[in-house]
């Protein structure tokens, strides 16, 4: 038995349905819903509310829709004259494509000409915290960035590919492995939990696997096993491999939220590094027993931290940061 | 993303320059906005070029002292929506349960029933496989906890926590309502 006694949250249904992907039954269901003249208000809020949280984008992406336009309304070719930010995105754009050609996908795109190896059906541009079912009813929670992925699962590996970063729950298949192109670093999975991040700036690529193993193929170092509790950092411009134990939860993965009680202030830096993707390098350190309880919630990079941290502990430890490496002494 | 001052006021007197610096701007969010309601990519593009189309057609009128932001969401919801009218044909589906009261009932909860299941099917959808499966077993089919560990292989520990994460994922969404599940 199903009792309502209050009202039903239009704005979140919506939400929900933008944030994800669902069966075309449930599409269907959704849509009549959606042009139903009950709570029409309400839908309205929650329509406006998923524009207002859509970003403007790139504008490399919609190129070839303004050559298109242009061409049907007659207009002559101009040339708009990109900002600087804008370049490093052409840039960004060039030098990407090159990364995933490595990998043998790369994203298909009809209109800017390139054609693509295999035939990519649906690709999916995600905002932060969008979870997507793939094919085989795995789940990814994209935290950022974009992930490309076939309508379905055809040939003998499950592959997908990822710009940005994702929280990955695989569905366990040991006949037909699962593999994530990213920029720097191929991951392969028959079913497992885990985090893959790739940095386009720092060209630094980390897996951090909560539950079950991965093989991780990283430049010229051929693969590696990377086992449970454990992560895998690939610093793609010197190319060195760090493997540590992970110091975070999914929640620390996926949010970058930091919630510490009564730990110790070498696990709270461990984890704190690890969480902002900074390799850990400890000179020296009094490691004491004393133990702190302390939120890092408001996304503060690692400087902050490490500035309270400091603070926290009488300066009893010096820290620098450098090429994307935390010393402490 | 702001576009440059005067850049409305150049559009509304014919720049192209203008309207392609709008184009770049707004482009992506009107075709990801329309898409993530009608999910379907080649008609999104389609009906997104339609808009900005119209747009340079009726530049003369527009108001170079307002933003052009709601004018574009309201081109784009419109446009979603008469694509969804056009496909479904919302006559012949309004003689379905799911959107009209029935004659013994408050229209008004059969409306309501209906988003709250909708909301718990999305909910259930997104969840990880096992989780998925072993709650449809549980609601859907109607199995034991005992029946569900010996089907899946699994232990009934296992079961009883995907359920109560299945459950707790479920009351989450739907926070204002009280409901008993059997």
């Amino acid at each position: 038995m199903i009792a309502g006694n209050g009202k039903i949250n239009s704005r979140e249904l919506i939400k929900k349905f933008f944030e994800g992907n669902y069966p075309t039954d449930i599409e269907r269901r959704f849509h009549l819903w959606l042009l139903n003249e009950s709570n029409r208000e309400e839908k309205e809020e929650g329509l406006k509310d998923m524009w207002e949280s859509i970003p403007c984008g790139n504008p490399e992406t919609v190129k070839g829709s303004l050559h298109a336009v242009r061409t049907k309304l007659g207009m002559p070719a101009t040339t708009v004259r990109l900002g600087r930010r804008r370049l490093a995105l052409r840039v960004a754009a060039v030098i990407i494509p090159f990364l995933l050609v490595a990998g043998g996908y790369y994203l298909a795109d009809r209109y800017a000409g390139t054609p693509a190896k295999e035939p990519i059906a649906r690709t999916v541009e995600a905002l932060a915290g969008m979870k997507v079912v793939l094919p085989d009813n795995s789940v990814v929670e994209i935290t950022e960035g974009l992930l490309t992925y076939p309508e379905h699962f055809t040939g003998p590996e499950r592959t997908v590919t990822l710009e940005g970063s994702g929280y990955f729950e695989v569905v366990t298949d040991a006949g037909k492995p699962f593999v994530i192109h990213g920029n720097t670093m191929d991951v392969r999975v028959t079913g497992t939990e885990f985090m893959f991040t790739n940095d386009r700036e720092t060209m630094v690529s980390t897996v951090y696997l909560v539950e079950g193993s991965v093989d991780v193929t990283a430049g010229e170092n051929g693969t590696v096993a990377l086992e449970q509790g454990h992560s895998l950092r690939y610093d793609s411009v010197s190319g060195e491999i760090t493997i540590g134990e992970l110091a975070l939860g999914k929640e620390a993965l996926t949010t970058g939220r930091l919630i510490f009680e009564n730990a110790t202030l070498s696990d709270i830096i461990n984890a704190s590094t690890q969480s902002r993707g900074y390799e850990l390098i400890i000179r020296q350190m009094d490691r004491g027993s004393k133990t702190y309880n302390i939120k890092f919630i408001s996304d503060e990079n690692i400087e902050e931290i490490l500035g309270v941290l400091s603070v926290l502990a009488d300066g009893s430890f010096r820290y620098t940061i450098e090429n994307n490496k935390v010393y402490i002494e | 993303m702001k576009l440059p001052d005067h850049t409305l006021g150049k559009l509304a007197r014919g720049d192209h320059k203008a309207f392609e610096m709008v184009f770049l701007t707004y482009f992506g969010k009107v075709r990801y906005f329309i898409q993530s309601i009608i999910r379907s990519a080649d008609d999104a593009e389609e009906l997104a070029q339609e808009i900005f189309m119209k747009l340079w057609e009726n530049r003369a009128s527009v108001d170079a002292d307002k933003p052009l932001g709601p004018f574009l969401y309201a081109s784009a919801r419109n446009a979603a929506l008469n694509f969804l009218k056009h496909k479904y044909v919302v006559d012949e589906y309004a003689k379905n349960s799911l959107l009209t009261a029935t004659p013994e009932s408050d229209g008004h909860h059969v409306i309501e029933a209906n988003e709250t299941e909708l909301l718990i099917e999305m909910t259930v959808t997104a969840m990880p496989h096992q989780r998925r499966e072993i709650y449809r077993l549980s609601r859907v089919a109607g199995k034991s906890n005992d029946e569900i560990a010996a089907e899946l292989n699994i232990s009934k520990k296992t079961v009883e926590n995907q359920i109560s994460l299945a459950l707790k994922e479920i009351r989450r969404v739907l926070a204002l309502l009280v409901f008993f599940l059997n």
